[in-house]
């Protein structure tokens, strides 16, 4: 439900390689992206900036009239309360030019040739972040989650188990990532805003999150450990 | 299915102290001869050196001087008195020069030889004065002489512009004349006592000036030539490793100077367009290429699709990826080559690091083939280091690959971090096919050839780098059954060598290179290159089942290197 809200967004994607645009263009078409206008260049762009107020742009940096490091400033700059999310997709990979399309306010830098399915993934999690929206509920194996309320609904029990702080942090910078394993690091960065430390706290607040969620937390099926990586977080339907 | 664990902490351990007795034994070389000339011209160590060797320098001259003194004076002695000498032969004819027995006198026949061989004339004067005997004498010094004739041309050595030489006979004055301008007579005045006594203080006083002087010229010529030595021997270090280099050079050394300095422009420019070159190139293929691989992987995705179709996709999909990583690895390898400081750092947690390689490694390889695990040592946690944390990453993903992309059959592969002594150890390791030690110990030898190359404090070995081996001699099976697919039955000889094709059929794709690292393509070889550039190596290991390469990075140096390019 929340994606399709996040796929409604519309989408301004600018490439001077027409084949390019094409591509990306029915890649998000087909992953459910309605509103995805194209531009060859800064004028079109701009053309099409003020024609149909994107909400997120997909920038090329090197642009037949222009550099796109300019025209994201130009366009952040259009509305200063809600400034437009950038990503930029380009070939120059250079640790200068990361950080010069960082500097003029980009949300993420995809450098080519790029994975279709990086591409979604980065533009949902640029989406997320500049869109958020209240937190869905994920059915786990042995309950329903329902991170908006800090609360877990135990499928045997029918019993509803709040859910800490800690744990909420920890479960929803998992439920972003759902299906896909996420560092120590990461989760710790999330719950103390610190990757360093916090080791066994974090073992603590997993092996509590587990008594809560997992009908056996010593063989959970939900909050998987990737060894001497981090964790995992499964749906029920196996996403 | 084993789980192959990063090398245990004694191994990891012995494996760092290898590393770092290897970088002890290859210690600059060039670092080492330019402090050396540093020292040489420094002035304390210089002048006591050169004045030492002054000293040693003028004993030698002087020792030098006398044998040649002695020398002179037994040849002067052998001109002035020897046999042919007129003194010699005056002497001979006074001896000889006898009454006969008709009272008048003469000499023998062999003397009067001699006497006409060296063209002298001779006459006897009486007490009185008067010619009483002469030989070959020229008429007009047939006179009579007064003691005072006598006295004079005894003294002066000339009789009428004769060169005359006189001795005493028994009845009289022997005078020998020889030829004008055949002899000069130097006449030395008399001198002082005291002056003669003084002589010798006045020859040291001379010698021990012209010694200071000349030590003076000699010092400062020598000292100018030392002091640009450091520099020179910097500037073709550099050169060597193909670095840029500028050296201002002064006096005769000047024009080496510019030659070094026009060295360097012409490899910085040559440099400069082939890193163009290769960033342009790899510039204009990544757009292609992510429109190639964004069709071939919706293309694999497409569940609607046949599966024959979608398993092409698949391989299009992985052969791009190969492209993208190649690419990815060109840029890296002109960096590390070309750019004056490619490496920037900044700090960076390996723990971190490795889980989140790991992670992403183990999210996108989950259909059950691989099994991706991270291991990192509890000492390793709180270590943050100053990398490259790009360059640094890549390394790591390059040998995750390498461990994916020689084991299609899956294997599990550990990401690992350890502590190995003053050196972090990062490491890939994989329980796959693995390969033969011989194998193993080439990496490794050009690993090392790499490190001893690619830091500016350690000398290039003597020997140069490391070449490859014959591709025949190191894979034997491969070169037979390369000869034999090309029907080697008619060339037995291309058996010993496969660049020579068989049967005159010119040699195209021939894997005489694919040694060592080029066997493995730009990864590993990338890998020992940036660990080089940290200042670190990369040690290989592993026979038979599973592969294990490992990083090993000075935790000190890494952050040495950072405050000095702060500062």
């Amino acid at each position: 439900m929340r994606d399709a809200t996040l796929k409604s967004r519309r989408i301004l994607l600018v490439d001077d390689e027409p084949e390019l645009r094409r591509m990306v263009a029915s890649i998000l078409a087909a992953e459910g992206f309605e509103h995805v206008t194209q531009a060859a260049d800064v004028r079109e762009a701009l053309e099409a900036f003020r024609r149909t107020k994107p909400e997120l742009a997909l920038l090329d940096v090197m642009l037949p009239d222009g550099d796109g490091f300019t025209l994201c400033q130009y366009l952040r700059a259009f509305d200063a309360d809600a400034p437009l999310p950038v990503i930029f997709l380009t070939a120059k990979d250079e640790t200068d030019d990361r950080l010069a399309g960082l500097r003029s306010g980009a949300d993420d830098y995809v450098t080519k040739p790029f994975s279709p399915q990086e591409l979604l993934l980065r533009i949902m999690a640029v989406l997320r972040r500049c869109y958020p929206a209240a937190p869905e509920t994920i059915a786990l194996a042995s309950c329903v989650l329902d991170l908006g309320n800090a609360d877990a609904l135990r499928v045997d029990s029918g019993e509803h188990l709040s859910l800490t702080v800690k744990e909420r942090a920890i479960l929803e910078a998992l439920a972003r990532n759902l299906g896909r394993i996420v560092t120590a690091d990461a989760l710790r960065e999330a719950a103390w805003g610190d990757s360093f430390g916090y080791g066994q706290s974090l073992m603590t607040h997993v092996r509590r999150i587990r008594e809560k969620i997992e009908a056996d937390p010593s063989h959970p099926r939900s909050l998987i450990t990737a060894k001497g990586i981090g964790y995992k977080l499964v749906a029920a339907d196996g996403r | 299915m084993e789980t192959p664990r990063a090398h245990d902490a004694a191994s990891m351990e012995a494996g760092a102290k290898t590393a770092r007795a290897d970088r002890r034994c290859n210690a600059s070389a060039a670092t080492q001869r330019a402090d050396r000339a540093r020292k040489k011209a420094s002035a304390p160590f210089f002048f006591g050196r050169q004045a030492a060797l002054f000293a040693l320098a003028c004993i030698g001259i002087i020792v030098l001087d006398l044998c040649l003194c002695m020398g002179i004076t037994i040849y002067d002695n052998e001109l002035s008195f020897g046999n042919g000498s007129p003194k010699s032969i005056t002497r001979e004819i006074a001896d000889t020069l006898a009454v006969q027995e008709n009272g008048g006198y003469d000499v023998p026949e062999a003397t009067k030889a001699w006497m006409k061989e060296e063209q002298c004339w001779a006459m006897l004067l009486s007490d009185a004065g008067n010619p009483i005997w002469s030989k070959d004498a020229p008429e007009k010094v047939l006179r009579p002489y007064s003691m005072t004739d006598v006295a004079v041309f005894s003294r002066m050595g000339y009789l009428d512009d004769y060169p005359c030489f006189v001795w005493r006979h028994d009845d009289g004055l022997l005078v020998t004349g020889f030829p004008k301008e055949s002899y000069v007579r130097n006449v030395i005045d008399y001198l002082p006592q005291q002056s003669m006594v003084n002589w010798p203080l006045y020859i040291l006083f001379v010698f021990f000036t012209d010694a200071a002087v000349l030590f003076f010229v000699y010092s400062a010529s020598k000292r100018r030539v030392m002091a640009s030595t450091a520099p020179m021997i910097e500037a073709l270090d550099a050169l060597a490793h193909e670095k840029p280099a500028h050296v201002q050079l002064k006096g005769s050394l000047r024009d080496v100077g510019e030659s070094i300095n026009a060295t360097s422009a012409i490899m910085r420019r040559k440099d400069q367009a082939r890193k163009r070159w290769v960033t342009g190139v790899s510039h204009d293929i990544r757009t292609p290429l992510a429109i190639s691989l964004g069709h071939a992987e919706r293309i694999a995705d497409d569940e609607a699709l046949d599966e024959s179709l979608r398993a092409q996709a698949r391989i299009i999909v992985r052969q791009n990826e190969r492209i993208r990583d190649l690419v990815s690895d060109l840029n890296i390898a002109s960096k590390l080559e070309y750019d004056m400081q490619p490496v920037d750092r900044g700090p960076v947690r390996p723990a971190k690091l490795v889980r989140a390689i790991a992670a992403d490694y183990a999210n996108v390889y989950d259909d059950g083939r691989f099994t991706i695990e991270a291991d990192v040592d509890p000492a390793c946690e709180p270590l943050a280091i100053e990398l490259d944390e790009r360059l640094i990453e890549r390394s790591l993903r390059n040998l995750a690959n390498n461990a994916i992309r020689h084991n299609d059959a899956g294997c599990a592969i550990v990401l690992s971090a350890h502590m190995a002594g003053a050196d972090v150890a990062l490491g890939v390791a994989d329980d796959g096919a693995g390969m033969s030690a011989e194998a193993v110990a080439r990496l490794n030898e050009e690993a090392d050839a790499i490190a001893c190359e690619a830091l500016p404090d350690r000398g290039m070995p003597s020997s140069g780098p490391t070449p490859p081996p014959d591709w025949a001699a190191w894979c034997p099976e491969k070169a037979a059954a390369l000869n034999r697919a090309r029907g080697g039955s008619c060339c037995e000889t291309a058996a010993e060598s496969p660049v020579a094709a068989p049967c005159g059929e010119e040699a195209t794709l021939v894997p005489k290179d694919l040694v060592g690292f080029n066997e493995h393509g730009l990864g590993l070889s990338l890998v020992a290159r940036i660990a080089a550039a940290h200042g670190g190596r990369v040690v290989f290991s592993g026979e038979a089942r599973g592969f294990q390469a490992l990083i090993l990075l000075p935790i000190e140096r890494a952050n040495d290197e950072s405050e000095r390019t702060n500062a």
